[in-house]
């Protein structure tokens, strides 16, 4: 009652516009809320303990051998592999998901994939494979008469034909290196053997040839071939311009105006000069 | 603490009447505390999900309620942080500024079936929304629930001068809507 009148004089010293409103709220509630709400909130209460209740639970003194448990199996080693393949891995696992197992605890609606894929549910029992009529009840007695034939180990077929083939190669590779290493060494031996190269060998087979000829040759002939090269030996100018183009390593036979045309720019006191230091050289030439 | 007050809470520590005390528990204050969390959210959906949490809030802290404080003042101040939490979530939720909540919420009352322009008490609800939360807090405990400053101090963690001053503020603010409303 105090309070009340203390809190309107309050608003009303404050404002008078405010202080003249009414305090009923405007707002509705639906019909029968607040007698529904406590049996809705128990509920929720109710739910919420349940959820809070799921706790995980570990089987009495599981944390205090845990250790040991493992560290035997770790010591085990192999006993693990002796499991199967659906329990490897399993057994590493807690407990309590051991007891859980693999098992999904998810469901699907009954048809559910049928209705998924209706093509595949058709086709799913059906095979479009054909075996020739029969074929089954031959497999047996086929089987049999493979058995009694004859082993051919043709298992091994492809593996020594692999092997075969792999050797050829090798084979092919290593006569290449060979006749190639041949025909180097052979180059060699006939370029730096002791017969010497194509030359020397050239040579000495030109020398055998020679020697040979000349004891089929003649005295006769011989002494025709002598008086010929006398001939040519008297050829002064021959010889004179065989001085001339030694450096040039070739013979030539020259006429009177191939002299001229050579000594047609020397001067005359240049050939007196000349003849001077070569006097015998000027009598053959005046001879 | 008041005597049926104190009685519920003994009566609520006790397995077997647990359950039962809580519903008179609930039954007690669900109309003051939804009125409450009805004036800072508007809608009633979201009042009755504010009320239900507030309600789970008590029956998970109550055991360890230290009856120092009213019954009364500690269910408010409950439901306080959870109308506050709840606007704040809303905030993020819609990634609101301050004025556009505000403005959202006015968008509420006017979208109520009932609402009429003309009648004060729509003005009123109006202008309430244009206030600080805070404010808007103080204004409601002290005009509706007419909560003297020493309670709502408890229930906010607010001294009485700050209150008070908060108060006469909001009533100000309020006119001024109003009057050029």
């Amino acid at each position: 009652m105090n309070v009340n009148n203390d809190i309107s004089e309050e608003l009303r010293s404050v404002s008078a516009l405010v202080a003249s409103i009414s305090r009923q709220i405007p707002y509705e509630v639906p019909g029968g809320y607040f007698l529904e709400l406590p049996v809705g909130v128990m509920r929720q209460v109710k739910s919420w303990e349940q959820a809070k209740s799921l706790k995980f639970s570990v089987p009495e003194g599981y944390f205090e051998g845990f250790a040991q448990q493992v560290l035997n199996r770790v010591r085990a080693g192999r006993e693990g592999d002796n499991a199967g393949p659906d329990d490897q891995g399993l057994e590493i696992l807690p407990a309590i998901l051991l007891q859980a197992g693999r098992r999904t605890p998810y469901q699907a609606p009954e048809g559910y994939f049928e209705g998924l894929a209706p093509v595949l549910s058709v086709t799913k029992d059906k095979n479009p494979y054909l075996v020739p009529e029969g074929y089954f009840e031959l497999v047996p007695a086929n089987v049999v008469d493979r058995l009694a034939q004859p082993v051919v180990r043709s298992i091994d077929v492809p593996v020594v034909e692999e092997k075969a083939k792999v050797h050829r190669v090798n084979w092919l590779r290593y006569s290449a290196a060979a006749v190639v290493a041949g025909l180097i060494l052979t180059a060699g031996w006939l370029r730096y053997g002791p017969n010497g190269g194509h030359d020397r060998q050239g040579k000495g087979k030109a020398t055998i040839d020679i020697a040979r000829t000349m004891s089929k040759v003649s005295d006769e002939e011989l002494k025709g071939y002598l008086a010929d090269q006398d001939t040519t030996l008297a050829q002064p100018v021959g010889n004179l311009a065989a001085g001339l183009n030694n450096s040039a390593g070739s013979n030539m036979d020259m006429n009177d105006s191939d002299v001229k045309d050579l000594l047609g720019n020397v001067s005359d006191g240049e050939l007196s000069q000349y003849m001077q230091e070569h006097g015998e050289a000027m009598d053959i030439a005046t001879n | 603490v008041t005597i049926q007050d104190t009685e519920l809470l003994l009566q609520f520590r006790v397995p077997e009447t647990k359950e039962r005390a809580f519903t008179a528990i609930i039954k007690k204050y669900q109309e003051k505390l939804y009125w409450h969390i009805r004036r800072m959210v508007v809608e009633h959906e979201d009042a009755n999900d504010v009320l239900q949490n507030v309600f789970i809030r008590v029956w998970n802290g109550l055991e360890n309620f230290r009856e120092d404080s009213q019954l009364y003042t500690w269910l408010y101040r409950i439901a306080t942080n959870e109308c506050l939490s709840y606007l704040e979530q809303q905030k993020r939720k819609s990634a609101l500024s301050f004025d556009e909540m505000e403005s959202g919420l006015s968008n509420k009352i006017v979208a109520d079936k009932h609402f009429d322009p003309n009648k004060l008490e729509w003005k009123l609800q109006l202008a309430i929304q244009q206030l600080p939360e805070k404010q808007r807090v103080v204004f409601t405990l002290r005009y509706y629930d007419e909560m003297p400053y020493e309670e709502m101090s408890r229930v906010l963690d607010t001294s009485e001068g700050a209150l008070k001053a908060s108060y006469h503020h909001a009533v100000k603010k309020i006119e001024d809507y109003i009057l050029n409303h």
